[in-house]
């Protein structure tokens, strides 16, 4: 297959993931229906379950997916490592913190513009904590990846005991359940969630893909990144902060999704290759719609039920992780 | 394009010596300077101190006409392209891509790659041998065929001035003598070369100037003559070491001697 078609061949997959999540959900409904309320007609509940309910979620899903992806490539690249992901790292747990204390201090709700960026306070916290962690063991000021990656499920483990108090001794009544932040849900989905997660994501997304060829290049060594023209310092740390946004963006409207980050750019490298002018906005396009398959297993596997989405996305995500863990030289 | 260091000193954190202590280094344009020294004299750290990548404790760099501080790095990277002893791999990635990126600091951010891109890529490759390699993955690469890539990624840059670590440590005589063809090419179209090596005999040969590091300090510099001779290499290497011209070259031609059978 050429380069191209393989393209071709890929689009299909969101394009897929946005029909089935309309189509599909707990309620049946017949797909002509679905149709007619796209198109401007139907009434009552079907249109509001399909235009209010099932459109926001799926279009949710792609935004966060596709940001969660993004995050991920970008971490693996500037760590030259492709087990380097947002969950793992431990910065989802920091942006979960960062939002559960806002809500439960009763400064925001779960819907508010600033909710992001209290994650991202949050999501900061948890990089600093982790390379600062990390850099203890570091021999010559050079971090070992894998301690790193260590130090971020540990941190992420503290965080996830701090999300557990907090929900514990809070007085807030509006507040989620630990299970919301611990392992998301798009539950929540309405179109302010998706303008929220939209209007820090796209802007971040542009700022990432404008600095894919220097990712290229970081992704070979920063010494070489140096010497082929790159600024290497400052493309890391506006990098590494535009990928906690984005991350935290998603955290603050659905918790803690893992292992999209891991999962996506992964398998997108064994299709399409490494380069970073391709890979990311593939990434964005792919790990959103791997979110919303996930979702619609997550809401369609047992009727009337909802598994946590990050049940799912871990089913799928462990066992990528245990692969490329064996086969990391690192 | 010249390059020039001068009284230049890095001490890495927390090391107890410098690693490089006071070192002079003027490269002529148009020169091949090879940089000599057993393992840790401060080779790599010279080359890292003349490109700004270890911040400088004392001394100064002057690259072409300006202090190093006036060159941003993309600029930099037009003027003097660089092969660092090794870099990492770790992502799926053609060696085309790999040589592409040697045309990034020729283009804009938004901008695509121009013919003229693809063909310095392609026209580096055909200079280190490596062009039949142009769609093999990076990770399938012999040690000496990814050592030639990388030399290419340098030459398709276009630059005035190359700094190459060991380049050709990893390679057979057939592909170390077309990269040394390579380094003298270019200085023949005027640009500046300095190369850091282990091989005396091939520095003696080729190299218009030899820097002699110990210990992170100027043990000798000249021309091969006056640098590589028996006291010089013993005293730095620590070695017994014969010098003599070579019967097919002329050159000096070192042999490392065997003190115990020596007697």
């Amino acid at each position: 297959m050429t380069r191209r078609t393989r393209f071709a061949a890929l689009l299909v997959v969101p394009a897929a993931a946005v029909v089935l999540g309309v189509l599909l959900g707990s309620e049946p409904i017949a797909p002509g229906a679905v149709l007619d309320v796209l198109l401007g007609g139907g009434a009552g509940p079907i249109r509001t379950i399909v235009i209010d309910v099932r459109l926001p979620r799926v279009l949710l899903a792609l935004v966060l997916g596709g940001g969660l992806a993004l995050a991920g490539a970008t971490f693996q690249a500037l760590l030259r490592n492709p087990l380097a992901e947002p969950y793992i790292l431990g910065v989802s747990g920091g942006a979960a913190v960062g939002a559960v204390t806002l809500i439960a201090l009763g400064v925001a709700s779960t819907t508010s513009w600033a909710l992001p960026l209290a994650a991202f306070a949050g999501a900061l916290v948890a990089i600093v904590l982790v390379f600062r962690v990390a850099a203890v063991g570091a021999r010559g000021g050079h971090i070992d990846v894998r301690v790193l990656l260590l130090a971020g499920v540990v941190v992420g483990a503290f965080f996830s005991a701090v999300i557990a108090m907090i929900l514990a001794l809070s007085q807030a009544r509006t507040l989620q359940s630990a299970v919301f932040w611990m392992m998301g849900s798009l539950t929540t989905a309405g179109w302010s969630e998706v303008a929220i997660a939209a209007s820090y994501t796209f802007p971040a997304a542009a700022l990432l893909l404008s600095q894919a060829r220097a990712l290229n290049a970081i992704a070979v060594g920063e010494e070489s990144a140096l010497y082929l023209g790159v600024e290497v310092e400052r493309v890391k740390w506006l990098a590494l902060v535009v990928a906690s946004l984005v991350t935290a963006a998603g955290v603050a409207v659905a918790g803690i999704i893992g292992f999209v980050g891991l999962v996506v750019p992964h398998l997108l490298r064994l299709v399409i290759g490494a380069d970073h002018r391709v890979l990311l906005p593939m990434s964005i396009l792919m790990g959103g719609a791997f979110l919303a398959l996930s979702d619609i297993l997550a809401r369609t596997i047992r009727p009337g039920l909802e598994i946590p989405i990050g049940v799912v996305t871990a089913f799928v995500g462990v066992p990528i992780f245990l692969v490329l863990l064996r086969r990391s030289t690192v | 394009m010249r390059i020039e260091g001068r009284g230049l000193t890095v001490r890495y954190p927390g090391a107890p010596a410098p690693a490089l202590e006071g070192v002079d280094i003027s490269v002529a344009p148009g020169s091949l300077h090879a940089v000599l020294g057993p393992n840790g004299s401060g080779k790599s750290t010279l080359m890292r101190a003349l490109l700004g990548v270890i911040a400088l404790e004392e001394g100064e760099v002057r690259i072409g006409d300006r202090p190093l501080a006036g060159w941003r790095r993309r600029e930099l990277a037009r003027e003097v392209a660089a092969v660092a002893q090794s870099e990492a791999m770790p992502f799926p990635m053609t060696v085309r891509e790999l040589v592409g990126m040697g045309r990034y600091m020729h283009l804009g951010p938004l901008e695509h790659e121009r013919a003229e891109d693809r063909k310095a890529v392609v026209e580096a490759l055909e200079r280190c041998d490596a062009v039949h390699l142009a769609d093999r993955a990076v990770q399938t690469l012999s040690g000496g065929e990814l050592q030639r890539v990388r030399i290419a990624r340098a030459l398709a840059q276009h630059p005035h001035a190359l700094i190459l670590d060991e380049p050709t440590a990893a390679l057979d005589i057939r592909h170390e003598m077309g990269i040394l063809g390579v380094l003298r090419g270019a200085t023949e179209c005027g640009i500046t070369v300095v190369w850091i090596t282990h091989h005396l005999d091939l520095a003696a040969r080729y190299a218009d100037r030899i820097l002699l590091l110990r210990e992170g300090t100027v043990r000798a510099r000249g021309t091969p003559e006056e640098v590589i001779t028996a006291e010089h290499l013993e005293r730095v290497y620590g070695w017994p070491i014969a010098v003599a011209p070579d019967p097919h070259t002329g050159t000096p031609r070192i042999t490392p001697l065997d003190p115990a059978a020596r007697g």
